[in-house]
């Protein structure tokens, strides 16, 4: 087999790029792995002498309550997040009424809003409802704010069920509920795949919010923990960036391991303008 | 009409009735936490609310001169320019030219895919930290020659504070201004070095994106097509050139107004990455706006420069959403 | 001069064969046809020549030329796709002219060949329109456009009627012929459609499984097929088929069959008597089944009776579905026939148009003489032997 030398310089590119990408990731987890004593900038790139695993623990000694409320904030909202917008793209596209399409544009509109635009009154409103500082607030943030762009995407999913099977079903005798349940949400797997892991993401690395809504160091997501840490005076690099690894890890794995899952659902056109 | 058929028409309409109903509440918190308080934020920005004490006196548009006579804010407007300009082109550039290796049919496609698709994964906080160290003056890329035997770089990376401009007795600077445009050769239109790290990091972050939407659009191009233009004498380039990137404007276009629409909002980066850099050489109006609403409590004129950066997205996103939608209504 | 050749040309995807050791010859300006069921492997043969795929093993020559590494660019062939692939974001006209642009042929010549060529194919009016604009009808002709303005050596369709409809189909066939006598160019057509193949092909090749199995003119594969599959594909409705053994002397041979037999003709009996006791299957086709009171007298005939089960009435002709001994077998008999459902009746096969092929091989051991040639007798009368029932 000859030598085909485009293909050396595609597999080239690529494994370049590829170097260039992990990069990060490689000083991030070396960091983390070394000593308190090894850190130095000019040694940055040298392997661990020894895998210590002392600044991991430090770091999550220092982030551990933050890590629970990420995840008590995360998963909540993303669950409402997925409810909301399959409900909505299934009325949007199944159930059109007139207006539906000019609905739908407000709606998306939300999406690219600047958040800084809403912070000070979204302050006021949450501590009305006296869910300021609390991870609930955030909840409730992040549930709304992401209503656009869950809307979207099921919206777009949506579009590609043929409307025969919600006719068929109609002629069946369900209800607007009952096609729903019947047809709609079963075969709305990787829709909800895709919804979720976005939302995951989103949500779990939000800063803005995270540090807008909550004050009390004990209530905040590791995103603000980490970058408090980060501001610090005495710069425990190794420790800092253990702890940025660690904060960065559940979405590290929801795309090591669901990440074709996302690739699919993005091919089908789930995020298609 | 007979009973039956007046049956029919109220369970059509009291189901119609009842989609309308799961959706308002949507619509409302939409409404009140989107609109409501860009309301709210839009009447602030012409208040007088400068201290801790709320106060809503009307005063006009002298807030949005104050910014605009502001030296900081001009010069956040320069950056945001150049960091858009430089991050989407990048974005754009890089990713598709992975998607395109990749469309090759390439043994490990899917491992390639998931190495750039992986900083999506990462917050901007991390990935500022982390590119904070790499692009460190005395160390991380800088020294990365030494270990080849090469002299280390000693590029300043985001310390850098020089601004690259047409200084005005060049002979550029002489060209603008006989056409009138003399003023542009000044450092407030030029671009500011140090963004250029902030653009590195942000392109690693978003790259892999742009790539798996490219990837779709290839995928999406019928093979035949392209077998047409190879029998038709087209090489690999030339398909590329003629036959896909023509038939992937819409992607461009899509992945145009998502990057830009972040770009123009950018704050977690910079905030963990460099802050206002040296000089302001990295500052943003998202940044500018959390100093002086947190930390100076000049309320109105941080909502007046939420309410500028509310409008210029608006200006990218509404003819793109009116397009977007008036497109799918043809098809 | 446009002669291609392929030489134990192999074409394989992981295990599977697609084309398997395949030796053809397609001479200059001929209409070849290559036809055969899905998944035969003929779009992939047109697809090695194009240059869309490369050889596992063999040789390919265009011209006397080898053209196996040749790049697709340089090869001088122009192909017409299945749903047309004409370029969705380019006019009419850049459809047309891209091919030769991507040849650096000069622009005014460019124009020139491209509206010499809409106007024949009468789309002149539509240079300026894109392809989402057009009829399917209309968009056939510009992919047949894009392909004439290259006046390449060689054409290759890949089933390019089968996106119109049935009345199209027609029209354009003949419009296909018409412009391969007009052009003289060689033209290798592909389609899973026998119709079309005999219609149009000066030669068909039929295919099965990446396997040629006969090449011939119309008249040799559709009255000679080389074995049982090229005869039950050629044709429609398709030829009845019936297992059975040769037995006999030399001078009476005959084909036993389930339940009757076949006594052959003496000049037959001769050819085939080396081959008593072997196991044959039997092929007749429908035409060549006649109601005994309404066939012509010159032909030579056994009868065989048996119970219609359905007909079908197609105007000029009617299908009898008739159950011999448990074996179905279809009959297309004059109008005027009697016979009806349930009923029984008297059938007369043709023995000069039966084929007999090897049971094992399944290929023909004794062909049957064609129609012109024939040496059957004028009025001879059935050698009829009455089939037991």
């Amino acid at each position: 087999m000859t030598i085909r030398w485009t293909r050396v310089a595609i597999y080239g590119v690529l494994s370049l790029f590829a170097l260039l990408y992990l990069m990060p990731i490689y000083v991030l987890a070396v960091t983390g792995l070394k000593s308190f004593q090894e850190v130095r900038l000019e040694q940055m790139w040298d392997l661990p002498s020894g895998l210590r695993f002392d600044s991991f623990r430090d770091a999550y000694r220092a982030l551990d309550t933050n890590l629970m409320n990420s995840f008590k904030m995360v998963i909540p909202a993303t669950i409402i997040s997925c409810m909301l917008g399959s409900i909505n793209g299934y009325v949007l596209t199944k159930w059109r009424f007139r207006g539906s399409n000019l609905l739908f544009f407000l709606l998306l509109y939300g999406m690219f809003i600047p958040y800084q635009s809403v912070l000070i009154p979204l302050v006021k409103t949450l501590q009305q409802l006296h869910v300021y500082g609390s991870l609930w607030g955030l909840v409730v943030t992040h549930v709304i704010y992401g209503i656009p762009i869950t809307t979207l995407i099921f919206r777009n999913y949506y579009t590609n069920i043929p409307t025969e099977l919600v006719e068929a079903a109609k002629m069946d005798g369900a209800s607007i509920f009952g096609i729903y349940t019947r047809v709609i949400f079963p075969l709305s797997l990787p829709g909800f795949v895709v919804v979720a892991i976005w939302q995951f993401t989103s949500i779990w690395n939000d800063f803005l919010f995270a540090v807008t809504v909550t004050s009390n160091p004990g209530i905040q997501p590791a995103t603000v923990a980490l970058n408090n840490m980060a501001g610090s005076f005495i710069v425990e690099w190794n420790v800092q960036m253990a702890g940025a690894l660690i904060a960065a890890l559940p979405t590290l794995i929801v795309y090591i391991v669901l990440g074709r899952f996302f690739v699919r659902g993005l091919m089908a056109g789930a995020l298609r303008g | 009409m007979n009973i039956n058929g007046r049956r029919l028409l109220n369970l059509v309409t009291s189901e119609q009735a009842v989609a309308v109903a799961l959706i308002v509440p949507s619509v409302i918190a939409v409404g009140v936490f989107v609109y409501g308080f860009i309301g709210w934020s839009a009447v602030v920005s012409v208040s007088r609310w400068d201290n801790v004490r709320p106060d809503y006196a009307y005063v006009g548009l002298d807030n949005f001169r104050d910014l605009f006579n502001n030296f900081r804010f001009q010069i956040d407007i320069r950056n945001t320019v150049v960091f858009t300009t430089f991050f989407v082109a990048a974005c754009l550039g890089i990713g598709f030219v992975l998607a395109a290796l990749l469309d090759r049919r390439v043994r490990g496609e899917g491992l390639f895919r998931s190495i750039f698709l992986l900083p999506m994964a990462v917050s901007f906080i991390v990935t500022g930290v982390v590119w904070r160290w790499l692009l460190a003056p005395r160390a991380g890329v800088n020294i990365l020659p030494e270990k080849v035997g090469l002299p280390a770089g000693a590029y300043g990376w985001y310390t850098d504070p020089n601004v690259l401009y047409v200084h005005a007795d060049s002979r550029l600077g002489d060209a603008l201004h006989t056409i009138g445009l003399g003023f542009l050769a000044d450092p407030n239109y030029g671009i500011p070095l140090a963004m250029i790290s902030v653009v590195i990091a942000a392109t690693w972050q978003a790259s892999g994106f742009v790539m798996v939407m490219y990837l779709a659009g290839l995928r999406a191009i019928p093979d035949e097509l392209r077998d047409a233009a190879r029998v038709d004498g087209a090489s690999e380039m030339q398909i590329l050139r003629h036959v896909s990137l023509p038939l992937l404007r819409p992607v461009t276009l899509s992945a145009m107004i998502i990057l830009g629409h972040q770009s123009l909002k950018i704050f977690d980066l910079v905030m963990s990455m460099s802050r206002r850099g040296p000089g302001f050489a990295t500052d943003v109006p998202a940044l500018f706006m959390f100093e002086t609403t947190f930390q100076g409590n000049h309320f109105s004129h941080g909502a007046a420069i939420s309410i500028l950066m509310l409008l210029a997205v608006s200006l990218l996103v509404i003819p793109y959403l009116f397009w977007s939608l008036r497109r799918e209504a043809r098809l | 001069m446009a002669k291609v050749v392929y030489e134990h040309v192999t074409k394989r995807f992981g295990d599977v064969f697609a084309v398997n050791d395949l030796t053809l010859e397609v001479h200059d300006r001929e209409f070849l046809v290559l036809v055969g069921p899905s998944g035969c492997g003929k779009s992939t043969v047109i697809r090695l020549l194009a240059g869309l795929e490369g050889l596992t093993a063999g040789n390919v020559y265009l011209d006397d030329l080898l053209i196996n590494d040749l790049p697709a660019r340089d090869r001088d062939i122009a192909m017409v796709f299945q749903s047309y692939a004409l370029y969705p974001h380019m006019s009419v006209f850049e459809n047309m002219a891209f091919g030769l642009r991507m040849h650096g042929v000069h622009k005014d010549e460019t124009r020139r060949r491209v509206t010499e060529a809409a106007d024949a194919l009468g789309i002149g009016e539509l240079l300026k329109r894109k392809p989402a604009q057009l009829s399917g009808g209309q968009r056939q002709r510009v992919a047949l456009g894009r392909a004439i303005v290259r006046e390449p050596k060689v054409f290759l369709f890949d089933e390019p009627l089968s996106n119109l409809d049935a009345k199209l189909r027609v029209q354009t066939r003949t419009e296909l012929s018409k412009l391969h006598e007009r052009l003289g160019t060689t033209f290798i057509y592909v389609t899973h459609d026998q119709v079309e193949a005999m219609t149009m092909a000066t030669r068909l090749a039929v295919m099965k499984d990446g396997i040629l199995h006969q090449v011939g003119t119309p008249e040799d594969v559709y009255f000679r097929p080389a074995n049982v599959f090229v005869a039950g594909f050629i044709g429609s409705p398709s030829m009845n088929f019936f297992p059975g053994k040769l037995a006999g002397t030399p001078d009476e041979m005959r084909i036993e069959l389930d339940g009757f037999q076949i006594r052959l003709p003496v000049e037959r009996s001769k050819r085939v008597a080396l081959f008593a006791g072997t196991e044959v299957i039997c092929g007749i086709r429908p035409e060549d089944i006649h109601d005994r009171a309404f066939v012509r007298l010159e032909v030579r005939s056994q009868v065989i009776d048996g119970r219609v089960d359905v007909t079908e009435m197609m105007g000029n002709e009617r299908f009898l579905h008739v159950i011999i001994n448990g074996q179905k077998l279809l009959a297309r008999v004059d109008p005027r026939t009697r016979a009806r459902a349930g009923q029984d009746v008297s059938l007369l096969l043709d023995l000069d148009r039966v084929h007999i092929f090897a049971a094992d091989t399944e290929k023909v051991l004794d062909e049957i003489d064609l129609p012109e040639l024939s040496d059957a007798p004028a009025a001879a009368a059935e050698s009829s032997t009455h089939a037991t029932n």
